[in-house]
Formats: C-alpha cells, sequence, structure tokens
C-alpha cells in the first residue's frame, strides 16, 4: 500500500499569462519505508514539489494522499495538526528554535500535539543519534552535524508516516554530509520509516534506494528497484 | 593621506535607509516631537513665568532701569548723566506727597518726570500725556477712583501737595491717566509740569530736603546699560569715575528674583526636562537598537565591500539628524502651543499677579532644541557604534534575534510548553526588554506619583485652615497672604458683626481679637536664646533682641467659644479646658518660631505665668500648642522668636490703660442655618461689598479655590504623565511588531513542524501577557518603593497635603495594559498571517 501519492500535481505562481509552472503534473507513489531521493537542478521546481507532499504550500490542481487522506481536503488547522503527527520535516538551514534545548526541540511536535512523550522511544532515538550527551544544550552551541543530527530526532519524534528532508546536507562538509546521510538511512531501517529527501547532489543521491528526478516541473525519470513511477 | 569624496555616497546610502524603513522613521519622528514637545512646554513655561516675576519686580521697583541714583542736586546729576557707560537715562525729579485726607492709608508720591522716565517706569497712558501747564496733573486710574473722579481729560481734581515746607492746594487739570496695579507699586504716583516745579519748589535747597528727609527738589537718575550683567560693578564705577558718594540701587529684577538666581525654582523644570529626556532616550535608542540589529547583514555586507566603521557610525547619525530636522518643527511648534496653553493655569498657582507675560525668547527654541538633539545624539551612537563593531562574516550568518549569549544549555524536566516558550522569548534580547519595560514602568511610576500627591491633597486640611464655619468676613488689613493692606483696620467692628448675628439664620457669630503685644526679654526666653546666642555666627536679630532692652513681638489673639474645638488638636504640652480657658485666668500659647526654618521651641510650660503687655493682668498657661495652631483663626503672620498667644475674647475686649489701642477684630466667622444658606450670603455681602477692607468667603468658596488647584495640578501632571506613557507605549508597539516581524521565518518553521496559527497566536499573547506582568513585577516593588518616597517628600513639603499612599494607579494600569498588550500583539500576529508558510521559510534563503 503506497504511503505518498500524488495525481497529477500543478503549482503555477504569478498571474494568468505570464504564470511560472513550478510543478507541471506531477503523479508519484510512495511506499512504506522506501528512502526516495528527488534529483534536480535549481529551479527545477523539487523543493515546492516537497512543499506540496508535506502539506506546507497547497497546489494550483491535482491532489496530495498521505497514508490515504487527501491533505488538501483538510483546512488549515487540520491540515496543521494531520502534519505534526504524520510528516517529519528536516530542512537545509536545520531551523531549530534557538531559545529551546536539544531535548525540548526534539520533543516540541509532541508537545505542540498535547501528547505523551513515549521515553522510551525518545531515548533510542537520542541514542542513535548520538546526542545523549547533548540533550541540555542550545543550539547556538551546536556543530551543523548535530544541529542536524537534531532536526532528524525532531523529526522521527512523533513517529511520523513520513519524512520529507530539503537539502538535508547541503550546509554540511562532506565527511559530516555522509554520517547525516547514514543515519537517516539507519533511522529508516531501523523504524520502518519513508523518507523523501530533496538534494542537488547525484551522489548523495545514490544513497537513496530509488532516485526520481525532476525538471522544469515535470518528472523526468525514475530508477528504481520496487515500484514504478508514472510519467503522463 | 588621499582623501575621496565620499560623502555623497554614504549620505546616499543613509537616504536610501531612510526610505527603507518608513514604519521605523514613523515611530522616530513620533518620539522626537513627543521629547521636543515637553521640552519646548517646558521652557516655555520656565522663561514665561521668570519673565512675568521679573515684571512683577519691576513694576513693584518701578521701572525696568537696570540701576538708578538718587536724592541729587542738579551738578550731580549732570555729572552722572553724561558718564559713556550710560546707554540711556530717565530723570525724575521729587515734589512732595499728596495729603489730601482720602490718601491716609494710600500714599501717593508727586514727582515730575522726563518721557523717558514714563517710558520705562510702566507709565502707560490710557489717553493725554505729561502735563505742560502749571496747573496739569496726571494721575492713575486707581487714584480716580478713589477720587470718585471720571476718567475723562480737562476735568478738575482739587488736590493738597505736601512738599515739606508747605502744602499746596490748587485746582489741576488732568492731562492724563494710566493704568496701574495698586496691589503691585510700593505707591501711587501723580505727575506733575515743570512749570509747577519752577514756581513751587526750585527755591528748595535739595541738600537741605535730603537732610530733613523729605527729599524734595532732589533728583532721581534711572539709568540702563548695555547689558544687564554686574550692574552694581558698573553703578560703583560710575560713581568711582565722577568721584561722587549718592546713594544708589540696582534693579531687584535683574537679580534676586531671576529663576537662575533661585535654585530650587530651577529643580522641577529640570526634572521635568530630564524624565523627558529619558524616556525619549529609551524608545529612539531601542528603534535604532532593533533597526541595526534586523539591518545586521546590511551592514555586515557594507562592512565586507569596505565601508569603513566611521562610514557605517555616519550611515546611522545621518538618518538620526535627518529624522531629528523632521520632527523638530513640529515639536517646538506644538510645545510652544502647549507651553502658552499651560502658563495661565501655572501662573495661578504662583502668588504672580501681573499680566502673564508671553516669553518670545529664542532661548526657548535653541534650548529646547538642544537638549532634544541631544536626546536624539545619545540614543542614536550606541547603536551606531553597534553597527560599526558588527563583523562581516559574523553579519552574513547572524540569523536575526539570536544571540548567543552566555547561556550554554537550559536544564528541563518537562519539553517545550508554550508558556515556557512565550517566557523564553521574551528574555532572547534583554537589552529589548529592558529598555521596554524601563520605558513603561517609567510612566506608571510618574503616574502614579502625580497620582498620590494629588490625592494626598486634603479638602479638610486646606479649608480648616482658613475656615471653621460656614461663612467667614475677614478683615483683609490685618490678614493677607501676601502681606497687610493698606486701610481701615477697626472697619470689623463690635457693631459690624452684630449687624452679621442680626441677620435671620444666623446661628452665632464667632470673632478673633487681635493685638501685637511688644514683650521685654524675660528669663526664661533669656534661658533659651543666650545658648543660641553663644554658637558661631549668631544672627543679628538674636544678639540685638537680647540686648539691653530687647523685645520679643507676641501675636495675641482673643477667642469666642466657638473656636475653641480647634485647639485641642494642635496640643504638644498640657490639657486644654474649657471652663477653666473661660475664667480668664489661663492663656493657652503656642511654640516660639526661630530664625533657623523649621525650628521652633516654647519658652514657657504649663503652670507658668505670663503678664502681657501694659495690662498688668497675669495669666496662667495651660497648654502648649504647635506654633501654627488655629491658624483659621490668625493672621497668617508670624514674628521672629515671638509666638501666639490665645485668650478669652473677652480678656481682650475689656478697657486698657489709657493710649493703648483697642484690639482688632481679625475676623468673624458664622454659623448658620443650612436651609437658608443662600438669603444670608446675600445680606452678609451686602454688609461687606460697602466697605473696601472686608472680604465675605463661604466654605463653597475655599472649596472651588482647592477645585481650581486640584484641576491645575491634574491637567499640567497628567498631561506630563500622559506623553510619558504614550511614549513608552509607542516603544511596546515597536519592540513587539518588530519582534514579531524578525521571527517571521522561525514561525514558519514552528509551523511546519506542526504548530497550529491558534497556539501561535497563543504564544505570542502569553509574551505579551507576560510582558504586563514583568511591569506589574517592577512598579509593584520599585515602582511601589519609588512612589511612595517621593511623593512623601513632596506631600511632606507642601500645604495642604497629608500623605496618603495610592493603590489605585497601580491597580489601574493594570487593564490598560493588558488591553495594550492584546490589541498590540493581534496587530502583530494579523501581519504576520499575510504571508504564506513557505514564503517566510524562504525568507532567509
Amino acid at each position: 500500500m503506497p504511503i505518498l501519492q500524488t495525481e497529477s500535481l500543478k503549482k503555477h505562481y504569478g498571474k494568468i499569462g505570464s504564470s511560472v509552472k513550478a510543478l507541471d503534473g506531477v503523479s508519484l507513489t510512495v511506499e512504506k519505508g522506501e528512502f526516495v531521493a528527488i534529483v534536480g537542478t535549481s529551479g527545477s521546481g523539487k523543493s515546492t514539489l516537497l512543499h506540496m507532499l508535506g502539506g506546507l504550500d497547497r497546489a494550483t490542481e491535482g491532489k496530495v494522499y498521505v497514508d490515504g487522506n487527501d491533505i488538501f481536503a483538510m483546512s488549515d488547522e487540520k491540515l496543521t495538526i494531520f502534519r505534526r503527527r504524520s510528516v517529519g520535516f528536516v530542512f537545509q538551514n536545520y531551523n531549530l528554535v534557538p531559545i529551546l534545548n536539544v531535548r525540548e526541540n526534539i520533543v516540541l511536535p509532541i508537545e505542540l500535539d498535547g501528547g505523551k512523550i513515549d521515553e522510551a522511544y525518545l531515548d533510542l532515538i537520542i541514542r542513535t543519534l548520538g546526542l545523549q550527551e547533548k540533550i541540555n544544550t542550545l543550539p547556538s552551541n551546536l556543530s551543523g552535524g548535530q544541529q542536524q543530527r537534531v532536526a532528524i530526532a525532531r523529526a522521527l519524534a512523533t513517529k511520523p508516516s513520513i519524512i520529507l528532508a530539503d537539502e538535508p546536507t547541503g550546509n554540511l562538509d562532506s565527511k559530516t554530509s555522509q554520517e547525516v546521510l547514514i543515519l537517516l538511512k539507519q533511522m529508516s531501517e531501523k523504524f520502518n520509516q519513508t523518507i523523501v529527501m530533496i538534494t542537488h547532489n547525484e551522489q548523495i543521491a545514490q544513497t537513496a534506494d530509488r532516485i526520481i528526478r525532476i525538471e522544469d516541473g515535470i518528472i523526468f525519470t525514475g530508477q528504481s528497484r520496487s515500484s514504478g513511477v508514472s510519467q503522463p | 593621506m588621499i582623501s575621496t569624496n565620499n560623502r555623497k555616497t554614504i549620505t546616499a546610502l543613509a537616504k536610501k535607509s531612510l526610505k527603507a524603513n518608513r514604519a521605523r522613521n514613523f515611530t522616530i519622528i513620533c518620539a522626537i516631537v513627543l521629547t521636543t514637545l515637553l521640552i519646548t512646554a517646558v521652557f516655555t513655561l520656565a522663561l514665561s513665568i521668570n519673565q512675568s516675576m521679573q515684571r512683577a519686580q519691576m513694576q513693584t521697583t518701578g521701572s525696568d532701569y537696570h540701576g538708578s541714583f538718587k536724592y541729587l542736586n542738579p551738578a550731580e546729576l549732570e555729572k552722572l548723566k553724561n558718564h559713556p557707560s550710560i546707554k540711556s537715562y530717565g530723570v525724575f525729579l521729587k515734589v512732595g506727597d499728596i495729603s489730601t485726607s482720602l490718601f491716609k492709608n494710600n500714599r501717593v508720591e508727586v514727582l515730575r518726570i522726563d518721557e523717558n522716565f514714563a517710558k520705562h517706569g510702566f507709565i502707560n497712558f490710557i489717553a493725554g500725556g505729561l502735563p505742560s501747564q502749571e496747573n496739569e496733573i496726571v494721575l492713575n486710574t486707581w487714584v480716580l477712583d478713589l477720587l470718585g473722579a471720571k476718567y475723562e481729560l480737562g476735568q478738575t481734581v482739587k488736590l493738597d501737595i505736601d512738599t515739606g515746607e508747605k502744602v499746596i492746594s490748587q485746582d489741576f487739570k488732568l492731562s492724563g491717566y494710566y493704568e496701574a496695579d495698586q496691589n503691585l507699586a510700593m505707591s501711587g504716583l501723580a505727575f506733575v509740569s515743570e512749570a509747577f516745579t519752577q514756581k513751587n519748589i526750585s527755591h528748595t535747597d535739595p541738600d537741605i530736603s535730603e537732610a530733613t528727609g523729605s527729599y524734595v527738589n532732589t533728583a532721581g537718575l534711572g539709568v540702563m546699560f548695555n547689558n544687564s550683567y554686574n550692574i552694581e560693578k558698573k553703578v560703583q564705577k560710575i560713581l568711582t569715575d565722577t568721584d561722587l558718594d549718592v546713594p544708589y540701587g540696582v534693579n531687584p529684577a535683574y537679580t534676586s528674583v531671576s529663576l537662575s538666581e533661585n535654585l530650587m525654582n530651577i529643580v522641577p523644570y529640570g526634572i521635568v526636562i530630564l524624565i523627558t529626556m529619558l524616556s525619549g532616550y529609551l524608545l529612539i535608542y531601542n528603534i535604532f537598537f532593533i533597526s541595526v540589529v534586523r539591518d545586521v547583514k546590511f551592514y555586515g555586507l557594507l562592512k565586507t565591500i569596505g565601508t569603513t566603521p566611521r562610514q557605517l557610525k555616519k550611515i546611522i547619525s545621518i538618518q538620526a539628524r535627518s529624522l531629528y530636522l523632521f520632527a523638530l518643527p513640529f515639536g517646538l511648534g506644538l510645545g510652544y502651543l502647549l507651553g502658552l496653553l499651560l502658563l495661565p493655569m501655572a501662573t495661578s498657582i504662583s502668588s504672580i499677579s501681573t499680566d502673564n507675560v508671553y516669553s518670545v525668547s529664542p532661548w526657548i527654541f535653541i534650548g529646547a532644541a538642544a537638549f532634544s538633539y541631544i536626546t536624539v545624539w545619545i540614543a542614536a551612537s550606541k547603536p551606531g557604534r553597534m553597527a560599526s563593531r558588527t563583523s562581516p562574516v559574523e553579519a552574513v550568518k547572524f540569523a536575526g534575534v539570536s544571540n548567543g549569549g552566555k547561556r550554554k544549555a537550559k536544564k528541563t524536566k518537562h519539553g517545550a510548553k508554550l508558556h515556557n516558550m512565550a517566557f523564553s522569548n521574551l528574555f532572547r534580547s534583554k537589552k529589548k526588554l529592558i529598555l521596554m519595560l524601563s520605558s513603561l514602568s517609567l510612566s506608571i511610576i510618574l503616574f502614579s506619583t502625580i497620582f498620590t500627591v494629588i490625592s494626598s491633597l486634603d479638602v479638610n486640611k486646606y479649608l480648616g485652615a482658613f475656615i471653621s464655619g460656614d461663612f467667614v468676613v475677614q478683615n483683609e488689613v490685618l490678614v493677607s497672604i501676601t502681606g497687610p493692606r493698606d486701610g481701615d483696620p477697626y472697619k470689623l467692628s463690635e457693631e459690624f458683626a452684630n449687624n452679621l448675628s442680626k441677620i435671620d439664620g444666623v446661628e452665632s457669630v464667632d470673632k478673633v481679637y487681635h493685638r501685637y503685644v511688644p514683650y521685654p526679654v524675660d528669663d526664661a526666653i533669656r534661658a533659651i536664646l543666650e545658648p543660641l546666642a553663644a554658637a558661631v555666627d549668631p544672627h543679628p536679630y538674636l544678639l540685638s533682641t537680647l540686648d539691653k532692652g530687647g523685645m520679643i513681638y507676641i501675636h495675641l489673639y482673643g477667642l469666642d467659644p466657638g473656636w475653641y474645638d480647634l485647639v485641642d488638636k494642635d496640643i504638644i504640652e498640657g490639657e486644654f479646658n474649657r471652663q477653666k480657658f473661660a475664667s480668664g485666668k489661663y492663656a493657652v500659647i503656642a511654640e516660639a518660631m526661630f530664625i533657623e526654618e523649621d525650628s521652633y521651641r516654647t519658652y514657657y510650660h504649663p503652670g507658668d505665668t505670663i503678664t502681657f503687655g501694659k495690662s498688668g493682668k497675669s495669666y496662667e498657661v495651660m497648654a502648649v500648642l504647635k506654633y501654627d495652631a488655629v491658624y483659621a483663626a490668625t493672621t497668617k503672620s508670624f514674628s521672629m522668636l515671638g509666638y501666639n498667644a490665645f485668650l478669652p475674647a473677652l480678656e481682650l475686649q475689656k478697657e486698657l490703660p489709657k493710649g493703648t489701642d483697642p484690639a482688632n477684630i481679625v475676623s468673624a466667622t458664622l454659623h448658620v442655618d443650612p436651609d437658608k444658606m443662600d438669603l444670608i450670603e446675600q445680606a452678609a455681602k451686602a454688609l461687606t461689598d460697602s466697605t473696601n477692607e472686608l472680604s465675605l468667603k463661604s466654605r463653597e468658596d475655599y472649596k472651588e479655590e482647592l477645585g481650581g488647584f486640584i484641576r491645575i495640578f491634574q491637567t499640567v501632571g497628567y498631561g506630563l504623565s500622559l506623553v510619558i506613557a504614550l511614549i513608552g507605549v509607542l516603544n511596546y508597539i515597536n519592540t513587539v511588531l518588530t519582534g514579531v516581524v524578525s521571527r517571521r521565518n522561525e514561525f514558519a518553521m514552528l509551523e511546519s513542524i506542526g504548530m497550529t496559527k491558534k497556539q501561535l497566536k497563543r504564544m505570542l499573547i502569553l509574551e505579551g501577557l507576560y510582558t504586563v506582568l514583568l511591569t506589574v513585577l517592577i512598579t509593584s516593588t520599585l515602582g511601589v518603593f519609588l512612589t511612595y518616597n517621593l511623593s512623601k517628600s513632596i506631600t511632606e513639603n507642601m500645604a495642604f497635603m497629608v500623605f496618603q499612599m495610592s493603590w489605585l494607579p497601580f491597580i489601574l494600569t493594570v487593564p490598560v495594559l493588558l488591553t495594550i498588550a492584546y490589541s498590540v500583539t493581534l496587530k502583530a500576529y494579523k501581519t504576520l498571517c499575510q504571508a504564506s508558510i513557505v514564503e517566510r521559510l524562504r525568507e532567509t534563503e
């Protein structure tokens, strides 16, 4: 059963006539447990796609199903709540809350949801990501790699259906990038998480189970071992 | 070094930066306008009051000449007036006094003056001019009133003029008349012509008349120098140069009453200006600080491409200066208007009785502009330094609000709760928080202090000081706060008091009798005064009192029984027994007033006996009272080293040894039937209006007077705190709005990980709530402490105030603060919602 599915997704910016077509009919399917990389040059529409998948932005046309739910049918409020329960985000610039320490940052989505913290699970994530020494540290005192690990932990904390990573290694050096990628992959395997990662770096994309190429808002090729990518 | 012409570039950059920050500019301009407005108003008030006081003093002195020489003979006059240091001069010649019996209590001097002297002596003719014919004369309006003459040129008035040697009685034709304030000038002036002096007094030898003290035919010379500095030295130099030794005077208007001479008068103005500058500084500094932090990338970038720190500082200071120049005219104009509006109120509290002089001195504007420039300059210089210090590498990375700070970690048991986040958010930039909180607290403390002082005004204490019954008829000749007035001190007679008591509805009339009694220094007094005289540098008056034949002066009052109730209140020693007191064997005395301020002691104690004056009767002291006890009954004047003594009224009504004047009646207090109030007031008014010397005032009149005072205090005080509060609120609005704007990206991220709009709103509202709580925390501790001490020391130094701590302002401000915080947060939240998450997320990329 696909965990994520889009149907001829379109996103146009600007006025009719002189509009920019960021996405021009994208349909794709991601199965549970898959680690997918979306590759494209800058301006290809890959970030827009990711924002659509996570429900951060609404499409001009088309639909996105996460775990069988049509997310654009939800109200803003509902969508936000759905997002914090089912989607985890990892950003290029980490986007940690500067006033919160590592632990607080990680549990923030659970707190926002008013849910109970699964301490054992939390401890497991923290240990796996090697953050146990840093749980009281504020983000400004962490290195880039450490900050990104915190962001990954935060994305995992709510046990989401899917993790969306936007250039997670974009701000890191190659050695740290490798470490972070290995961790991401480990996580997806260990917790049977689905990960969709955006990158413009071929080498990094190679880590994924499947690579989807996007150019000018259209999916170009999809190499994969398992399921197919339908193209219009 | 090669100097490059980069000023244009820097100015252009500053201009661009100004254009890019319209909202910030508006707030800064508001701050500068408000600051300048208050400072200008204060300057306008201070200088106008100063000028009014000077004018009043000049009118009392009689002219605005810098200095004068007196009692001159023609040779001396000729020598003096040609001295090169004199810019202009006026001459008068003493002729005599009007001796017509109507003027027994109002002295009118007769002079011959020249045009110059008239101009400088406040002789502003309503009609006519100086006399030229032998039978012409100039009088002022109140003299005409007294004579019962019309204000009409050419009419004939008969006057007697005493020229020392003889009294000239003749008919004069009025050649001119002018307005004069009877209360200000020492005496009235009448002017005659040269023809008159030629005919009547030219034969009088000035040197002889000077010796006899009539001074007839001596001349006076008023002189004007280039400026009013060191008048005394200039006058003395003229005397040395001319080798003359004549009496001279220096116009006190140029020295003693000017504000600069009396530091205590400047203090309140100084405090207001300081508070204004402080709150203006807090706001302007905070705005620039926030804008520099926000634009730190911009400055970092400029630095990377080679802008020097000096130039960066300049970019900020040029902006500050342009905003200042833009705001200045508004602040000055509005402030001047405000000052003019407040002036009549301010002067009505002080004892100045002249028309208000509206100062147009350029110093108002120069001073206010300078002070507000200093405020802007100080406020902008620190942020300027900050901008110049930005490291280009750091700046480009700088995310906006997070400053690493000293905190490396924080411990938590719980996760990130909304209220915890909101609380931590407040402390992100401590500087911003402190500036905002101090600005808000300052206005609340100011408001509560003013509120407390005003509510400490005690109506009963005020009324008690002036009136004890429903109406009081007062003998204005004896009782006057500003000093005794001329008139017949016996106008308030037994007969008059009887007529008052006959008015229908008057239940009782309580009179106060008064005698001023010299009392030879006895052993009890000597015992107190001698140790004081032994001190270093004793006051000469103390020494002369202790000389052989020295006297102290006692105000002896005779009280009707209606006053007895008031005696109890101020007892220090002994006990007041009505029956015993009424027997006439006992006296109640007040403490004596000593030379040092606020020092009072009594010479006698209960059980001692005193004999007052020549009556020969001695009284036993029953009780000792505070020096100003039964104030409402007294003449409100106290004699140095002397004291007030109270006896039953009957004792003062008694026949006295031959040659002594009978006692005066100070006042008659009416207790009346409340239903007939209006009728009684009309009847009593009819009685008092026929005389110049008596005044009728009701309890209501005094209440209204106090109400007027309170209104003035309120207008000025609350106006001031309103402006300061406005500055504080502006500071808050600016801090919150910029805080939200600079965290847009962060909020977007929070939303992306699942914070709902509702939660975000709640967090922002919590932030506002915590700000209010922190403000309340400051005001309820430090604020209460300051308010308590400030208003306590103010009220203790003011008459009719009983310090009473008021909690209302602290409580009242809370809902106001909450409302402001809520609405400002909502506004900030709305600006935030205008852009989508993705737009906001992208902003920093």
